[in-house]
């Protein structure tokens, strides 16, 4: 079945060896004096053949100091061991060893709780070697413990627990919390670069600093992949809980090599819709070349498409690959994963799902269809290769579209090169903190001058105001309103000024709804017969009619009936299925991978043909230089075309979506001080069109204010429908600061007497309680995270220092083609839209033979 | 800017106010208040500010003055709970009768009156068997269909999901009328709304800000 990955398939999916960059990376740990370790952990070594990597010694020694600290590095590097057996050392040479260890001596924060399993055999492994497996037990508690397994480690505390900040945080709402989390030693935060960026992350600062308060001088240690912002990174994990934090650099993967499927005949058009699915056989011959393949997708509803695609092209492969993403069961995931482990799978259809996790030592190959939108996400997706000895991680980009060639050339040379994406902490989200303070007002109650020092050790929080953090006291206790109200009582405040929950409702409640996810309101799917296949979002299965096929889990399925929260289905004779959308998971592009895409459509354009994706994009860069031009790093392409739909302005400032987005109204709204309802609007990663029925004077409106900095907020304000992206925005916020309930994920919502939605509640607070704070946070995240204010900040900085290139053209360019395309699909819904943008290709193509 | 419709025969008025009004009998038609909402979320802990029941009673106040209101008849759920004397939603209601004692409420009983229990006499409240009788109508909770009558009801808090350009999305409240029945908004100003699947047997109007607008069929 397999062959040697090294020999080229013969046909169409050339690949050039000039495409394939190496990067090596050296250790940069230095020489320190060797810290004994016990004979023990020694000879546990000398077993295996294995020496302590210099980074283990590194953060064994600093442990041992009393410091905390950051370890980079990727999984299957030994991360697991250095961490852990430093508590592990010294638990043996403290003269304790004999000792029992206190019940969660160690905490282990995973952000996947489908981690916590395979987490807990890693750090049980070895124990027996050691001889500590009388005296050391782990266990592990995530929203998938039974109540079985919490009631035993109620009675019998492990010494080690796996965890997450959402089961962390429930355990801290306990009553007995103090007593319960008193001897910690260690905590240590897996993944942290998953978490970091995230309200999760928040979550987990907060009940960092509980438990530092609980265990004075808790040792805290983060383990994180390459991000950019490392020195950050730490700071963030730790805050001034633990000033002494060291940031040790592990080993790093060997080599990553990152090359590019090229399809036979690349479009000049290129259409963002048709996913590349002419990519099908190509990326099947790379499958078969291969022992085993994890295939990513960006999103769920592609992998979908993509496995029923392969499967197609392939049909013997059916039981040989599979499928694995989000809205999968559980169990189903379960058994891809473990048919990866034993190397039963040909290829996993995948999206950021296997992201993580333990690794596949059979996977020889990574596929990535389409963009991989960031650097970052591409070295990790590549490490999930290769880690058999003597291979390399490699990782092969599949481009959807033509330009998806430049951007995959353009990743390569940023990965080479190293420039990682740095992830943002949030700073103090207010709906965290109303949370946070349930939390403890549960576990055992707080007094307000202790828990605001408590919160500011926080890198979060560390300059909260107090006056938003009594903001927030009031909001539990009374409200938060200048009214009081007597039936209100979430948090009481006892008369020793201790604040504690007495409601028992209350209390139950929070504990059900702890967390910072926002459950989309998915729906479970079933077979009629009770089998569980996953799960999709509401909305998706409100649009269909029984009978009507949808695709999930690669199996075509009609829907009989909903009840409740339930979607009934059948297996579906072949035929038309609809495919579910799933929100979220489309990123914008990185600043990083943006600005490498920058200068590779630079080189494209001064006749640089040296890598592969160039020569293949050639007809493109031809045809675009023809009826237009290339831009170069330092200049900004506008076009202006104009059809029979009316009057087009194509922007390319290559600063991703979100921020294309923002641009785009902020445009229409300057060019004709009015809403922006006269403009129709498509935005790419590369840029964003406006077509409006009557001419636009662009060339006036670049020389006026256009591209201004000044009143940048208040344009975007006026321009954008602002008000409703905060309502929408409020969603999240209302479920963390427990306005929303949704009880149990994927069960009936219980409380039906509770039922509102966050949209009702944003309405009914900005007309009775406008000077609510989540109010105001609901406005600032979607200036940050919607419209990414920073960002669009410096783009428009940066576009007013370009070379604006406004060029008449005659016809839609090839830059043009897919924002054209983007539109029309959003605003016609059928499925005759594929018949009419085949047309414009081939009106466009004969227009380009024309010359 | 209120709709005028026809309806087995007579001549109805849809009101922005999410009300309908029936001129020729001075009666206006509230499905859906659910007074003290609020309040029992405050109770179980969610801290939902108060002012919906006094600004529910000041839309009343103004629909009856503006319209010469002789009758109220509230098509189900006008209370959302249990109404606890002593309560401020309990002193509004009572204190907002006081002021319009000529006035005839009528009340047709939804899910939510049945486990709200008996009214505090002092409302004046009549209260209707379902269905209730008036002219060609049926007035009742739930839009079931009777035969021989033209049935108007509430229960369901009927939305549209309307999209614009771009990412433009409005959800708005709507009348629904069929063949056989009608269904009004929820009238209370902390209640949700159900998405409403469009067909052709049905008209649809929304509630577009002060106006209420007639939707095209779908095709």
């Amino acid at each position: 079945m397999s062959s040697d990955p090294s020999v080229p398939e013969a046909g169409s999916a050339a690949r050039s060896e000039a495409a394939t960059a190496t990067t090596a990376t050296t250790d940069t740990t230095g020489t320190r004096p060797a810290l004994r370790l016990p004979p023990e952990f020694a000879r546990w070594f000398e077993r295996r053949g294995w020496h302590p990597f210099p980074f283990q010694r590194e953060v064994w020694q600093a442990y041992a100091r009393g410091h905390s600290g950051l370890l980079h590095a990727t999984t299957g590097s030994g991360k697991t061991y250095s961490v852990w057996f430093a508590a592990l050392i010294e638990a043996m040479r403290g003269g304790v060893r004999r000792q029992k260890p206190s019940p969660y001596t160690v905490l282990w924060i995973t952000p996947m709780r489908a981690l916590a399993a395979d987490t807990a055999r890693a750090l049980a492994e070895p124990l027996a070697d050691l001889g500590l497996d009388g005296d050391w037990t782990v266990g592990q508690r995530t929203g998938d413990t039974g109540s079985t397994e919490r009631a035993r480690q109620q009675r019998k505390p492990p010494s080690a627990l796996v965890t997450t900040p959402e089961s962390l945080s429930v355990m801290l709402a306990q009553a007995e919390a103090a007593s319960l989390l008193g001897n910690v030693q260690l905590v240590v935060v897996d993944e942290w670069h998953e978490l970091l960026g995230s309200k999760r992350g928040v979550q987990a600062q907060l009940a960092i600093a509980r438990i530092a308060r609980f265990s004075p001088g808790v040792r805290i240690w983060g383990l994180s992949a390459t991000i950019g912002n490392l020195a950050q990174a730490r700071d963030a994990l730790l805050g001034s809980m633990a000033p002494a934090g060291v940031l040790v650099q592990g080993k790093v993967p060997k080599r990553v090599v990152v090359d590019t499927v090229i399809p036979d005949v690349p479009d000049r058009f290129p259409w963002a819709g048709h996913l590349g699915m002419r990519m099908v056989e190509p990326v099947a011959r790379e499958i078969e070349a291969a022992a085993t393949t994890l295939v990513f997708t960006n999103v769920r509803s592609h992998a979908e498409q993509w496995y029923q695609a392969l499967l197609e092209a392939r049909p013997q492969w059916a039981g040989l690959i599979a499928l694995h993403h989000g809205s999968l069961d559980r169990r189903l995931r379960d058994w891809v994963e473990l048919g990866l482990k034993e190397g039963r799978l040909k290829a996993v259809v995948c999206t950021s799902s296997l992201d993580l996790g333990v690794d596949f030592l059979p996977v020889e190959r990574v596929i990535q269809i389409g963009s991989p939108k960031g650097v970052a996400r591409l070295l990790q997706r590549a490490g999930r290769s290769g880690h058999a000895p003597g291979r390399v991680s490699r990782i092969s980009c599949v481009p959807t579209h033509s330009f998806e060639l430049i951007e995959a050339a353009a990743a390569r040379v940023a990965a080479g090169e190293r420039r990682v994406e740095t992830l943002v902490p949030p700073e103090a989200p207010i709906d965290v903190l109303v949370q946070h303070l349930v939390t403890v007002a549960l576990g055992g109650g707080f007094d307000a001058d202790a828990l605001f020092a408590e919160v500011r050790t926080t890198w979060a929080y560390r300059d909260l105001a107090r006056a938003d953090f009594d903001w927030a006291i009031d909001f539990v206790t009374r409200g938060g309103s200048l009214h009081a109200y007597p039936e209100y009582r979430r948090v009481e405040q006892a008369e020793d000024g201790c604040y504690r929950v007495t409601d028992r409702a209350i209390a139950r409640r929070h504990r059900m709804s702890i967390g910072t996810i926002t459950a989309d309101s998915a729906m479970d799917v079933r077979f009629l017969g009770g089998g569980r296949i996953g799960t999709v979002e509401e909305s998706f299965v409100s649009r269909l009619k029984p009978g009507q096929a949808f695709l999930l889990g690669g199996r075509l399925l009609a829907l009989v009936r909903i009840r409740e929260m339930t979607a009934y289905v059948q297996r579906a004779k072949p035929g038309t299925a609809a495919v579910p959308r799933w929100m979220g998971g489309r990123s914008p592009l990185s600043t990083e991978l943006a600005q490498a895409v920058v200068e590779m459509i630079g080189r494209a354009g001064q006749g640089d043909r040296s890598l592969p994706e160039l020569r293949a994009v050639s007809r493109l860069v031809e045809l675009q230089q023809r009826w237009s031009v290339m831009p170069q790093a330092h200049e900004l392409l506008v076009e202006t075309v104009r059809t029979r739909e009316g009057h087009h302005l194509f922007c390319f400032p290559f600063a991703g979506r979100l921020v294309h987005t923002g641009l785009a109204s902020l445009f229409g709204w300057r060019a004709s001080h009015s809403a922006l309802n006269t403009f129709s609007v498509a935005v790419s990663d590369y840029g964003f069109e406006l077509l409006s029925p009557v001419p636009v004077d662009w060339k006036a409106a670049f020389a006026g204010d256009l591209l201004d900095g000044a009143d940048l907020q208040t344009h975007l304000l006026e321009s954008l429908n602002a008000g409703e992206l905060a309502r929408r925005q409020f969603r999240e916020i209302a479920r963390v600061s427990g306005l929303v309930f949704t009880g149990f994920p994927g069960q009936p919502k219980r409380a039906r007497e509770l039922q509102a939605s966050a949209g009702l509640l944003h309405d009914v607070f900005e007309q009775h309680d406008p000077g609510n704070l989540l109010l105001a946070q609901a406005r600032a995240e979607v200036m940050r995270d919607e419209l990414d204010l920073v960002r669009l900040t410096d783009t428009l900085a940066r576009m007013r220092s370009m070379t604006l290139r406004l060029v008449e053209v005659e016809h839609p360019t090839p830059f043009a083609f897919p924002l054209m395309a983007a539109r029309i699909r959003e605003k016609v819904s059928t499925e005759k839209v594929g018949d009419r943008i085949a047309r414009m290709v081939a009106e466009l193509e004969r227009a380009a033979e024309a010359g | 800017m209120t709709a005028a419709v026809t309806i087995a025969g007579e001549q109805l008025q849809l009101l922005p106010q999410r009300a309908l009004l029936w001129p020729a009998r001075h009666m206006l038609m509230v499905a859906d208040a659910h007074f003290g909402k609020a309040a029992r979320f405050r109770t179980l802990g969610v801290p939902v500010p108060s002012g919906t029941t006094a600004a529910n009673l000041q839309v009343l106040d103004e629909l009856v003055v503006r319209h010469s209101v002789q009758r109220i008849v509230f098509l189900g759920d006008l209370m959302h709970g249990r109404l606890s004397p002593g309560s401020a939603t309990f002193h509004a209601l009572i204190a907002w009768r006081e002021r319009r004692p000529g006035l005839s409420l009528e009340l047709v009983p939804g899910n939510h009156d049945r486990h709200a229990g008996d009214l505090p006499p002092a409302l004046g409240m009549q209260v209707h068997e379902d269905p209730h009788d008036i002219g060609p109508f049926a007035l009742r909770h739930h839009p079931k269909p009777l035969p021989g009558r033209y049935v108007l009801a509430g229960h369901v808090h009927p939305v549209v999901t309307l999209h614009g350009s771009g990412r433009d999305r409005v959800r708005t409240p709507c009348f629904t009328f069929n063949e056989a029945v009608g269904v009004l908004p929820a009238f209370g100003a902390f209640t949700g709304g159900y998405v409403v699947e469009r067909s052709e047997a049905e008209r649809v109007y929304v509630v577009a800000g002060e106006r209420v607008l007639c939707l095209p069929q779908p095709r």
